[in-house]
């Protein structure tokens, strides 16, 4: 029985689609069978990401709609044998999205996979609902700036109110958060929000901070999740998190300054 | 013949006089000594609650007393109530009354002229109860669950859990209890008083029916907005010293005044 993960965020651009990749193929590399699901109806990243984007032929409308089945519309990660991704549609729009439609393809990837990963679109409408809605955990991406952690905050509160399992009075939701694009010397300065501000704000489970970094986005140009990378403190910083995710109880290791190593880092070594 | 035109005088001048109340009927909770009967055997009774009553006369002086017979009530022997009630008053107790006997017990009580009080363990009051403390955990039907138990001495909400940006809680007719936080951009209501144990970093609303006595106590002063019976200050408007304190909040002369703890 698959535990249904959402990646949500409320706010757009803090790399939600990025994280979802990036815990896809961690899972995946642990040897857990996962499957990640676009919920931006209309708006199809996760595949370009993914580096699958020639290979959708059926997407998530065309299963609700009964045009396909879901195991045509899984399309199979290149560098993966466990990893599965689910397109959206890029022609339809979030109106296509029904209660039942996204119930019957959750319970029935839950049979076949060990994770399923929902990767919310912004905003708190349609999507992001039935994105969050069917979740056992969360995983909630925030930026080190005010206007994300206050959406991220807006979302906590739908989680714990609209949610399925909120709704039927169940377990509530396993709530994690990541840090995405954290910048430690910009902290140090003054000019971002530290870790210690932003979980004193949001007061939930950090699962790691990542670095802001350029693998980031040349791993999402090369449709190559980061954590496959691996030079990067980024690609490391989701392999942690990932195994924190587990239930590993690993020291964070990006969350400070440190002049030297920083630039070591990046001027390479 | 004098009075009686007197008094048909002051008749003419007070025609209202015979709608002017006698008395009104409120409920209340008053504080008595409950007397457990341990056994039926009263031989001693007497003696025994005269040593106690000496031990603390004052406090037992006039004291208000039930008789409760929890222990006593699978007993078949029959209670000798006019001597406990002699014993009860020659010590200067009043006996108001009997609970939590059997049937026949209380049939006995109510036949030596006491009045039969509710059992504390009866299924109204436990139903009533527990549904009120359920209702009162999620936001918005505070006004639900109090109306299901009028007679609970607690008129309050309690919030368990975080308060994000975007929700809004109610307690209608009632004071509001939140053990967490009020997120930036969450809305805390109460007709009563406001009570916030982790940081106030949103909006809180006491006395939103116009109450001028309600308050706001909280931990951690950071609000947005602070607002007393339609009496507001905004952020900007908070003295600094006041900020990130344990502070409390009332309207003096109509202005919404902070104070330090």
């Amino acid at each position: 029985m698959a535990k249904i993960v959402v990646v949500t965020s409320g706010k757009g651009g803090v790399g939600k689609t990025t994280t979802s990749a990036a815990f896809g193929a961690g899972l995946a590399l642990k040897g857990y069978r996962t499957v990640v699901v676009d919920f931006d109806i209309g708006l199809r990243n996760l595949d370009l990401i993914m580096g699958c984007e020639r290979r959708v032929v059926y997407d998530f409308v065309n299963v609700i709609q009964g045009d396909a089945n879901i195991n045509q519309a899984l399309i199979k990660a290149k560098q993966l044998d466990n990893l599965y991704i689910l397109p959206a549609s890029q022609t339809k729009d979030k109106d296509a999205l029904t209660q039942e439609g996204v119930e019957m393809i959750l319970e029935s990837l839950r049979e076949t996979f060990d994770y399923v990963i929902c990767d919310s679109p912004a905003g708190i409408e349609r999507g992001a609902y039935f994105a969050m809605y069917f979740a056992d955990e969360a995983i909630i991406v925030t930026n080190p700036e005010v206007s994300s952690v206050r959406d991220s905050d807006r979302i906590l509160g739908i989680l714990a109110s609209k949610s399925k399992r909120s709704v039927e009075n169940m377990e509530p939701i396993k709530e994690h958060l990541l840090l995405a694009r954290y910048n430690p010397k910009r902290v140090k300065d003054g000019d971002m929000l530290s870790v210690e501000d932003v979980q004193d704000l949001l007061d939930i489970p950090l699962l790691g901070a990542v670095p802001e970094s350029e693998a980031v986005l040349m791993a999402s140009n090369r449709g190559v999740p980061v954590v496959l990378d691996g030079k990067s403190d980024a690609g490391d910083a989701y392999t942690d998190a990932v195994a924190r995710f587990l239930g590993e109880d690993l020291p964070h290791r990006f969350l400070h300054y440190q002049k030297k190593g920083f630039f070591s880092r990046l001027f390479g070594s | 013949m004098h009075t009686d035109s007197v008094q048909e005088k002051n008749r003419a001048k007070q025609p209202a006089r015979e709608s002017v109340p006698c008395f009104e009927l409120k409920g209340s909770v008053i504080t008595m000594i409950e007397l457990r009967l341990l056994q039926t055997d009263l031989r001693f009774f007497a003696q025994q609650l005269d040593r106690k009553v000496r031990q603390a006369a004052d406090f037992f002086h006039q004291a208000p007393l039930a008789l409760d017979l929890t222990e006593v009530r699978a007993s078949t022997e029959a209670l000798d109530f006019t001597g406990l009630c002699s014993a009860i008053q020659s010590n200067n107790l009043s006996l108001i009354g009997v609970r939590n006997g059997s049937d026949a017990q209380l049939a006995d009580a109510k036949a030596a002229g006491l009045s039969i009080l509710p059992d504390r363990f009866s299924k109204t009051a436990d139903s009533g109860g527990s549904s009120y403390s359920q209702s009162n955990t999620s936001a918005g039907s505070g006004a639900a669950g109090r109306a299901a138990s009028p007679a609970s001495a607690s008129f309050s909400k309690t919030i368990y859990h975080p308060v994000r940006s975007g929700q809004q809680v109610y307690a209608k007719n009632s004071d509001l209890v939140i053990l967490n936080s009020v997120s930036p951009g969450a809305e805390v209501i109460a007709d009563g008083h406001i009570h916030v144990y982790g940081m106030l970093r949103g909006r809180a609303i006491a006395g939103a029916h116009g109450d001028e006595s309600a308050r706001i106590f909280c931990r951690n002063l950071e609000a947005e907005l602070i607002s007393i019976a339609g009496y507001y200050r905004v952020i900007e408007e908070i003295e600094s010293q006041v900020k990130n304190q344990s502070v409390q909040i009332y309207l003096k002369d109509q202005r919404v005044t902070i104070e330090k703890f």
